[in-house]
């Protein structure tokens, strides 16, 4: 749940710093390229979760793997959670 | 965990040919003429050899995943024009293109020792926009109907940035860009 919250949180977060629509809910078929998102968003929503999670799924990652949906997004980071140091 | 790697036409050639087929980057390019081989491998000589033009491949966590270039640096006015590509959709969405960007920029300002980077987005591409005015670029103004895709007219953005200003810019940047960036230059 702790994943979920501060995923919707932080998302939330770089929608309004890029004066962007912010969803009342977040649709798991939320495609990520259609968020509103631009790639230097994209880019610190990255750092910042990894900052409060303490882990980055991506670089945990044998072959990397990248969502396309917001409901991917989550399960990406769900699945790594037990990473984190 | 980004890097610019300056391209070299016999290593990189085949990869920009196959990128610069994908609809999703042409429909943002001015020409929609379909590449040939020849006419693309005349156009990797070209920017090889050609001192006006730096052209990078960006590496993203090792795996090349788009281009990027400095054209028309004009040596007495000090200034060029950035273009940018991100083929990988998985790298589009780890922020790629805002990182290799900072990286680019501090090559023209730091170490090319240009004054100005300019940048021309179709309107229809608004993301890069937005995201080119959050890096501290300026809108200079839109050219109307500058660019034609599938019959339908298209405003470009004309925006540009000064050394100063990304002097300003690049510290809040750098941070929060955090380990995408370890490849950027100490100032």
């Amino acid at each position: 749940m702790l994943v979920q919250q501060t995923i919707k949180k932080l998302f939330s977060q770089a929608l309004s710093e890029a004066e962007q629509p912010v969803p009342d809910k977040f649709e798991d078929s939320l495609v990520l390229l259609e968020s509103g998102l631009d790639s230097l968003g994209f880019a610190i929503l990255v750092s910042q979760l990894e900052n409060e999670l303490n882990y980055d799924p991506f670089t945990l990652m044998e072959e990397p793997v990248y969502p396309s949906t917001y409901g991917e997004f989550v399960e990406i980071y769900e699945r790594f959670k037990d990473h984190a140091s | 965990m980004i890097e610019l790697i300056p391209f070299k036409a016999d290593l990189h050639a085949d990869l920009l040919f196959k990128w610069r087929q994908q609809p999703d980057i042409t429909r943002f390019m001015y020409s929609q003429k379909p590449i040939s081989p020849k006419g693309h491998l005349k156009w990797a000589d070209r920017v090889v050899n050609d001192p006006s033009h730096v052209q990078w491949v960006i590496e993203f966590r090792s795996r090349p995943v788009g281009a990027a270039s400095l054209s028309g640096i004009d040596d007495e006015n000090l200034r060029a024009e950035y273009g940018m590509y991100i083929a990988d959709t998985g790298a589009r969405l780890m922020g790629a293109g805002a990182a290799a960007e900072f990286l680019a920029l501090d090559e023209a300002f730091y170490k090319l020792k240009l004054h100005k980077i300019s940048s021309e987005v179709f309107a229809t591409n608004e993301a890069p926009i937005r995201m080119h005015l959050r890096m501290g670029y300026v809108q200079e103004g839109i050219l109307r109907q500058h660019a034609r895709f599938e019959n339908e007219w298209i405003d470009v953005h004309r925006l540009s940035i000064l050394q100063k200003e990304w002097a300003e810019k690049r510290p809040s940047l750098k941070k929060l860009l955090g380990k995408l960036l370890t490849n950027a230059i100490d100032l």
